[in-house]
């Protein structure tokens, strides 16, 4: 493998991505809206939240089952005291209720940027001089892999911390004490949502062979993200909850997914292939 | 040896042949054209060449090696300037340069040279940190061909190499491709439907259409072969030059030059004017033929395709 070549292929595609708004505003735009202004809503409507679960059982209030599972939830509060409604509240929905939603993350910033590195690049027509050079087809796939994975890590990790932050002021006043990140949390940031940026690149891999078109590659890159909102469904149903054992085997499962994710796509990333299609 | 040699080469895309059956050699030190109209096979031959499309059959050699199996190799012998420039729009000038130089495994220090050097000579060095997506579509080509030198490759593959320039940038470039095959020693196989160009870069040109390679010969070649004279000159005195309209029938065309010649055009042979008018008593001191342009060749091939 040459590096070198490898290395300038990376470092063409994040200028591209850091001075392409198009590319740039959905990496930014994304974590804030899931990782800042959704935590603030969700917490700051605690209160009629908490004032849900005192509905009499039996009734129809909106959020109910929700409320249920808030109420349920959470340790203990200042000076060993139980925490209050909205307490609970709170810490379930940084918790629990977002977990799924931080998965986006890794997911959404993976596929724009893949898009844009294969569908966009052959859009442009840039893709024929790429070919044209002596990098071999592992080599390109290697340098599009790596342009495209180390941002989904970078900007979910960044998003992570900043979250941590949030979500440990936003019930301080609650608990008294740093809360955040739980051990589930942190398999989720460092071992899922990497394997998580792969699957969606290892996906995008294999569509970039069958679309010509950026738009056509964003459509695949939204139907990506679907089995998010399962699991978002089945997290705050309480269907199956996000606990460390079972974060691991699912991170373990989406690591073997996107490995052979990417085995398929670098089949169908061959020179030949993607010349017959310029 | 040839630099790259086909032999009885095709390439299908589905139930379309690209390019059908084409044998070529081109040799060290040589430009060869290959002139055509849109979707004649010259950039689907010349990715072949390249090793970017595996022919269907036949065989290929670029400096002894096979494309396919040797890709690697070959490209960093080769040096391409695409249809189209595209560039890398969000990066300069400099930095698109700088990726393929480290791409084509370049020294930084010696990128950094080259690349002034191409900068300087292609008249780019104004706009060395301007963002491409700003360039006018003549400096966008200029920066691509720089793209493609700037390995200092032995072999150049130009795909139509002067589209969207001005005159003066395309004449710039030709005299560049000139000095890189006359001073250098390198090789070029070009793709155009420029027919000036044509004939001004190249020592042969190689005709295609519907994939097949029709003719291939240094220009004077063809046209003794293919072309015959597609009218003549003819001097005598002023008296008779009078004369000479009368005795030609449509659809001769007959135009005076000065006082003593004539041109003679509209598809009448040579022996046959000439015939006529000594049969009509015209006293004629001098004969020309009018040798057939390239472009009157080229257009006389379709015509033959378009007949049949």
């Amino acid at each position: 493998m040459n590096w070198l070549a490898i290395r300038a292929i990376v470092r063409k595609d994040l200028r591209t991505i850091v001075r392409n708004r198009g590319v740039r505003i959905p990496l930014i735009v994304t974590p804030v809206i899931l990782l800042v202004i959704l935590p603030l809503v969700l917490v700051g409507g605690g209160e009629f939240l908490a004032a849900a679960s005192e509905i009499p059982e039996g009734s129809s209030a909106p959020f109910e089952e929700l409320s249920d599972r808030a109420a349920t939830h959470g340790g203990e509060g200042r000076d060993g005291q139980p925490l209050s409604p909205q307490g609970r509240w709170s810490t379930f929905v940084l918790e629990v209720f977002l977990a799924p939603l931080y998965l986006l993350i890794p997911l959404i910033v993976a596929t724009v940027i893949a898009a844009d590195s294969f569908a966009g690049e052959r859009e442009r027509g840039t893709l024929e001089a790429l070919l044209h050079t002596p990098a071999t087809d592992r080599e390109l796939l290697a340098a599009k892999f790596l342009a495209s994975w180390f941002p989904a890590v970078l900007v979910s990790t960044v998003g992570f911390v900043v979250y941590a932050t949030l979500a440990n002021w936003l019930v301080w006043s609650e608990l008294g004490r740093i809360f955040f990140p739980s051990t589930t949390w942190l398999l989720l940031a460092f071992y899922v949502a990497p394997a998580l940026a792969a699957l969606g690149l290892g996906i995008m891999v294999i569509a970039s062979g069958r679309v010509n078109s950026l738009q056509a590659a964003h459509q695949i890159g939204s139907l990506v993200v679907l089995p998010i909102v399962v699991l978002l469904i089945v997290q705050i149903t309480g269907v199956l909850l996000f606990e460390p054992v079972l974060v691991t085997v699912m991170g373990s499962g989406i690591w073997v997914a996107a490995g052979v994710m990417l085995l398929i796509g670098a089949r169908s990333l061959k020179r030949e292939r993607l010349a017959v299609r310029l | 040896m040839p630099v790259i040699e086909l032999e009885d080469v095709t390439r299908r895309f589905g139930t379309l042949t690209a390019v059908d059956q084409v044998s070529l050699e081109v040799h060290e030190g040589e430009i060869v054209g290959m002139l055509g109209h849109n979707g004649a096979g010259k950039t689907t031959l010349l990715r072949v060449i390249n090793g970017l499309l595996e022919p269907n059959a036949g065989q290929v050699r670029v400096t002894g090696l096979d494309p396919v199996r040797d890709g690697a190799t070959v490209r960093r012998r080769t040096g391409v300037l695409t249809e189209y420039p595209a560039l890398d729009e969000y990066l300069t000038t400099r930095e698109n340069l700088q990726v393929y130089a480290a791409i084509n495994g370049l020294d930084v220090e010696v990128a950094r040279q080259r690349i002034a050097l191409l900068l300087q000579r292609l008249g780019l060095w104004e706009k060395r940190d301007t963002v491409t997506r700003g360039l006018s579509a003549g400096l966008k080509q200029r920066v691509a061909l720089a793209r493609g030198l700037v390995h200092d490759p032995e072999i150049l593959l130009l795909d139509e190499p002067t589209t969207n320039m001005d005159p003066v940038a395309a004449r710039e470039v030709r005299t560049l491709i000139k000095e890189a095959v006359r001073e250098l020693g390198r090789t070029v196989l070009l793709s155009t439907h420029n027919l000036v160009e044509a004939e001004d870069l190249c020592d042969r040109v190689g005709i295609m259409r519907h994939g097949e390679l029709l003719a291939i010969g240094r220009p004077a070649e063809l046209r003794r072969e293919l072309g015959s004279a597609t009218g003549l000159r003819v001097t005598t005195s002023h008296d008779h030059l009078q004369r000479i309209a009368a005795l030609l029938p449509p659809p001769a065309r007959v135009r005076a030059l000065d006082q003593q010649t004539a041109e003679i055009t509209g598809g009448i042979a040579v022996p046959e004017a000439v015939a006529l008018l000594v049969r009509g008593g015209v006293e004629i001191h001098r004969v020309d033929p009018i040798e057939p342009t390239l472009e009157d060749l080229y257009v006389a091939l379709h015509h033959e395709e378009v007949m049949a």
